[in-house]
């Protein structure tokens, strides 16, 4: 997938350390803070350039569940009295250190800026 | 007699008996079953319809908008983990090496919930920690608290709320460990007598940062205060809350604790302005809080001493005091060499006169001048005010500070709660003049009837039933 940086794809891939790949809205993704610093075209970092990121850290399993929550998340930015997601307890923790790792806990940033 | 339709067995035909699903009568024990399916199935149908619109979501709502915890959007995954994990805490036997600020909400979310015990404490209690904070330990025994002395021997930051049963023989046990704390938080250990508090002042005092305690009777006095003096020479943080025992006599000895930079009382003893001046006199070039709650006998020379001698000052609250006056905060805060502060809090500092309340002749209290003196000095900095019942502070006053030329970048939260010319324009110039606010209070302000709230902000306390309206479109 070759990116001009000019437009960018609206859609970048995500890749599990067991090598499974998740294709998600760009838009939708970039609340994390780390996967948009990684993909920030002034950066130069790889992932810049093809759209592609793989988190060695992150198993499938996890790393499908982050993805289900860049949705709900997109689906529902804007939205008041929003449904939880569910989260299976058996991935809890995991999931917990996937979150931390890609910064998906401060308020301030996952408000849309407006 | 006849046979079952489903499990074909023979049995007594009653008036009770049911009809199965092809015409048949059913056995007693089927039809028990077939009664069970259709609760379900009601139960399953009528659900799903409560729930949307209904009055649980909006009353969800205000819930929590009242909690502050009411945001727009979706919650962040972190939180969705920390809440599941919380729901079933009882699965888990080890929260693995999650860094300290996640293990910290989880530990709040736990005590939010009550569910932080005897087993769940020990997930916090990892050997190498260095801090604990329990913010419920009601339900720790006093076994308990010794457990975290015996597991924790790097501990230097401990906070306990509610921490009942933190008795004497759990401080002696403290106080025989080698452990050196920085800063101790205790809240409500109402059992601790005053030997005890002398023994650890006098054998862990040498180290201690941060002094914190809450809800102590009468076990806390004015000699341990004073005794700070000798065993606590670094101190930088005092705060003494709801405290039944300090007097004048004990804050006159904070004035010699020559590192205090925090300084936070809330006395149940009625408490002068004097000891309040000694204290700024003589510490008050470096103090960085000030905070003194229900002082309703502090006046303007308390204002004075501060004009006078801070100069470092980031937050400042004096509340209820009804014999400062206007004059004294536009003295404080008018030249005053402090940098603009992040923090004013000067609740209920008003007249009160039960029977002609609305006159106040000699301009007792925060009123219109002492407003305009504050956000002229502070405004740029300012982070969090409270002005709540401070009622004669006059419309001119509150739109002359949010004019439309004056803008306030940094304010988070206004509590203009019981101001009672705080009016519908005054929110509107508030909102446009505080681009960054999260949260105003207007609990009591009966001229506010219809605003716009727009998006990102919210608006508490509205007289209306409606609660606050957002501004733009839900899509």
């Amino acid at each position: 997938m070759d990116v001009d940086s000019s437009s960018p794809s609206k859609y970048i891939t995500l890749v599990s350390s067991d090598g499974f790949e998740f294709v998600v809205m760009r838009k939708a993704a970039f609340i994390s803070p780390a996967i948009k610093s990684m993909l920030d075209p002034k950066s130069q970092f790889q992932e810049a350039r093809t759209g592609r990121c793989v988190f060695e850290e992150i198993n499938g399993i996890v790393l499908e569940k982050v993805v289900e929550y860049f949705h709900y998340w997109y689906k529902y930015q804007d939205k008041e009295d929003v449904p939880d997601m569910e989260i299976p307890v058996e991935l809890c923790l995991e999931l917990l250190t996937a979150a931390d790792y890609l910064g998906l806990d401060s308020k301030e940033r996952l408000l849309p800026s407006r | 007699m006849a046979n079952c339709e489903v499990c074909e067995k023979r049995f007594t035909v009653t008036p009770y008996s049911r009809a199965g699903p092809n015409g048949g009568l059913l056995c007693p024990k089927c039809s028990k079953e077939a009664a069970k399916d259709e609760d379900a199935n009601k139960k399953k149908k009528k659900r799903p319809n409560a729930i949307p619109g209904g009055s649980r979501s909006r009353r969800g709502v205000h819930s929590r908008i009242l909690d502050g915890t009411y945001q727009t959007g979706a919650k962040p995954l972190m939180t969705l983990c920390i809440e599941t994990l919380a729901k079933n805490i009882d699965l888990a036997d080890d929260l693995g090496d999650l860094p300290p600020p996640l293990i910290d909400r989880i530990s709040r979310l736990l005590s939010k919930r009550r569910l932080l015990d005897g087993r769940t404490l020990d997930l916090f209690l990892q050997p190498d920690a260095e801090d604990l904070k329990v913010y419920d330990a009601a339900r720790l025994s006093s076994d308990d608290y010794i457990r975290i002395f015996q597991r924790l021997s790097q501990l230097k930051t401990l906070k306990l709320r509610n921490a009942i049963q933190f008795r004497d023989n759990v401080m002696s046990y403290l106080i025989s460990r080698h452990i050196t704390l920085n800063s101790i938080y205790l809240h409500g250990a109402n059992l601790l007598t005053e030997d005890c508090w002398n023994g650890f002042l006098k054998a862990k005092g040498q180290d201690l940062k941060t002094l914190q305690v809450y809800f102590t009777d009468r076990h806390f006095s004015d000699n341990v205060v004073k005794s700070l003096n000798e065993n606590c020479p670094s101190l930088a943080r005092l705060k003494i809350c709801h405290n039944q025992q300090v007097s004048d006599e004990g804050i006159k000895h904070i004035a010699h604790l020559e590192n205090l930079e925090h300084l936070s009382l809330r006395l149940v003893k009625r408490t002068s302005t004097d000891a309040y001046v000694e204290v700024i006199k003589s510490i008050g070039s470096h103090l960085r809080t000030f905070s003194i709650q229900e002082v309703e006998d502090v006046d303007d020379r308390l204002l004075d001493a501060l004009h006078d001698n801070c100069t470092s000052l980031t937050k400042l609250r004096i509340t209820a005091s009804q014999v400062v006056t206007d004059a004294g905060f536009v003295r404080l805060f008018k030249d005053w060499k402090n940098k603009p502060l992040n923090f004013i809090d000067l609740e209920q500092c008003r007249h009160v006169d039960a029977k002609n309340p609305r006159e106040n002749a000699h301009q007792v209290g925060l009123c219109s001048d002492g407003f305009q003196a504050i956000m002229n000095h502070s405004g740029k900095a300012l982070r969090h005010l409270n002005v709540h019942a401070c009622r004669h502070i006059s419309r001119e006053a509150f739109e002359e500070a949010f004019s439309i030329d004056k803008e306030y970048p940094e304010l988070l939260n206004l509590e203009i709660s019981f101001c009672e010319e705080v009016t519908d324009l005054i929110v509107g110039c508030i909102f446009r003049s505080c681009p960054n606010l999260k949260k105003l209070n207007v609990f009591g302000c009966m001229k506010v009837k219809h605003v716009r709230v727009p998006r990102g902000k919210i608006l508490v306390g509205l007289p209306n039933a409606m609660g606050m309206v957002i501004e733009g479109k839900d899509d």
